[in-house]
């Protein structure tokens, strides 16, 4: 378990670079975009391309890490009155199914991209456009993976008790929110 | 095994399976049954790497985190006390100012319970108001400004519609106008409330201009905020993913640079956050693309639309009954996932009535800001719950006036479409 723990936390330290350069690039492109459109008259010809698959960069970057504590947006109408022991099951049986959902993602996202590599497509004036889709079946494999580890320790999903846990509250004044 | 697999979702999603797993799985069979092959759904997915607009959501979602973990919050407030506090039910009238400016910016996913309750809370009821009047008041708070520019709701309705393609362009300027109205309304509405059921109270400080000047010294540098958002908004001046990026690199020049209330350290830690909830949004709405593309394949809003028509024949029962629907819906879901799942539903049908989609975009949010009132699951109530460590009954009992009175808002916001169109 020692290889998972430590891949984990670099799989963790990665990630959380990986969202706050992505999120710099997007603020400082559509910055950049606007100087440039007001000074200049007009902006790089690809920046508009490069924001657009930087947004979906960033989407499935956040869907990622929200992955890793079961975060994601949810309904929990019955979950919330059962028992402690009962909520497990069903965190168990959730992910299972969320788990599957995903690799199915995943494995038709991987065509896709494929079909994609054959037809050539380019971005960004000549860049092949599989290389920037490739984030689609990746993410999904990892939202497979993280709910199959929840599955295994459904203790690492956020509780259902008070469902305010599934929201990014500011950690520092409740002392108590997602970790 | 074709309706098994429906009604298995429907108790998955009870349960507390993520939404953005249940639609993609809704959207995996409806495509697996046409007999349509199933990278679809990833290519449907896809579009979001197409639409310009949704830039505006992780740029406005992170100023709005920024703003709500810096000294911000405590200037707007001690601002409003400064501006408002003389009046009977100063108090109260601040919170309700202050709460609505606030979720504007950040968004109704609860942030304002938390970042401006904990401080408006102690305030009410150190002031005198009772228990009940003053969490039911914080409770209400944490959605009261979301028909005000610029908030992620009013941008992703408008982007669900021109992703339809079916209505005359909606652009998110004009909801942004459109929501002015109805807002202030609502605003309005339980202002007034509030004053004259404190009317025997005296105000607690009378006017004082050295205070206010203390106040907006303090609030200095953020006080230009709405202006450069809000009037470079709907003076035309910005696009509104241009107003976003430079409301996020204002927020950060002053509260980072400038003020240094956020460390640069916790820097990584508030983007990953604002990142979890951008995230979580973006991907239901992209997988929202393909389970709506299936819905319309299988014809199901003219479905729908026949099925209302034969029921219902005038507007005002339709909005009747969209309003009954709406409020259980809001109540049951989260704003997000019933914007991008039902709105493709129901604008057709609402289309077929004369509808404005506009207007329909104004009674869908307003009924969705209610719905996170609504006993027995809306989710004010229990991030308030948590919050303020009291049990969620005492939740309901506190919040039903406001309850009641948002109702009635949404009552005149419906049957009087002028209010909602009167300033496009």
């Amino acid at each position: 378990m020692k290889w998972l723990r430590q891949g984990r936390a670099v799989a963790e330290r990665l990630e959380r670079l990986l969202l706050s350069l992505l999120l710099l690039a997007l603020a400082g492109l559509a910055l950049l975009q606007i100087v440039q459109r007001n000074l200049l008259g007009s902006g790089f010809v690809w920046s508009d391309e490069l924001l657009r698959l930087l947004v979906l960069w960033l989407c499935l970057a956040g869907a990622m890490r929200a992955s890793r504590h079961g975060s994601h947006i949810r309904m929990d109408l019955l979950a919330r009155w059962l028992p402690p022991v009962g909520q497990r099951v069903v965190v168990r049986l959730v992910q299972a199914v969320t788990a599957l959902v995903c690799l199915v993602l995943a494995w038709h996202g991987g065509r896709f991209v494929r079909l994609e590599a054959e037809f050539a497509s380019q971005v960004l004036g000549g860049w092949p456009a599989w290389w920037f889709q490739s984030i689609v079946p990746l993410a999904f494999a990892v939202m497979a993976w993280r709910a199959v580890l929840l599955m295994l320790w459904p203790q690492q999903a956020e509780t259902f008790e008070g469902s305010a846990d599934a929201l990014p509250l500011p950690a520092d004044r409740t002392g108590e929110g997602a970790p | 095994m074709t309706w098994l697999v429906p009604l298995a979702l429907v108790l998955l999603t009870l349960l507390g399976m993520p939404l953005f797993a249940v639609i993609g799985a809704a959207a995996l069979w409806a495509f697996h049954l046409a007999g349509v092959d199933l990278a679809v759904v990833l290519i449907e997915f896809y579009r979001i790497a197409e639409m310009p607009v949704l830039l505006a959501i992780p740029l406005f979602t992170l100023a709005g985190y920024l703003l709500s973990e810096s000294g911000a919050p405590a200037r707007l407030v001690a601002l409003s006390q400064a501006l408002l506090g003389w009046l009977p039910a100063g108090l109260a009238l601040v919170a309700l100012a202050a709460s609505a400016f606030f979720t504007a910016f950040t968004g109704a996913s609860g942030v304002t319970i938390v970042a401006l309750g904990a401080l408006l809370y102690p305030a009410l009821r150190q002031d005198g108001y009772d228990e009940s009047y003053s969490l039911g008041l914080v409770t209400t708070s944490g959605s009261l400004g979301l028909l005000f520019a610029p908030s992620l709701p009013l941008i992703l309705y408008a982007i669900v519609v021109q992703q339809l393609n079916i209505a005359p362009a909606v652009s998110v300027e004009a909801l942004f106008r459109a929501g002015i109205l109805p807002g202030l309304l609502m605003l309005a509405l339980l202002g007034g409330w509030s004053v004259w059921r404190e009317r025997h109270r005296r105000p607690p400080l009378p006017f004082d201009a050295a205070r206010l000047r203390r106040a907006l010294r303090a609030a200095l540098w953020e006080l230009p905020l709405p202006l450069v958002v809000l009037g470079g908004i709907y003076s035309g001046c910005f696009a509104v993913s241009e107003a976003a990026a430079v409301t996020l690199a204002y927020v950060f020049v002053v509260e980072v640079l400038v003020l240094r209330e956020i460390p640069l350290r916790r820097l990584a830690d508030i983007c990953e956050r604002a990142l979890v909830l951008v995230g979580g949004i973006l991907l239901i709405l992209g997988l929202s693309l393909a389970s709506t593309t299936a819905l319309i394949d299988g014809g199901v809003p003219e479905r729908l639309f026949t099925l209302v028509q034969s029921q219902v024949d005038s507007r005002l029962g339709f909005l009747l009954l969209l309003n009954l629907f709406l409020l259980l819906l809001g109540a049951l879901l989260d704003i997000f996932s019933a914007l991008v799942l039902v709105v493709p539903l129901i604008l057709p049908v609402a289309l077929g009535y004369g509808v404005d989609p506009v207007h329909l975009g104004i009674i869908f949010l307003a009924n969705m800001q209610i719905g996170y009132l609504t006993p027995p699951v809306g989710m004010n109530l229990f991030i308030a719950s948590y919050r303020f460590k009291r049990p969620v009954v005492a939740l309901y009992r506190a919040s039903w006036p406001f309850l009641l009175l948002l109702l009635l808002s949404l009552l005149l916001i419906t049957y009087v479409p002028l209010l909602s169109l009167g300033l496009l």
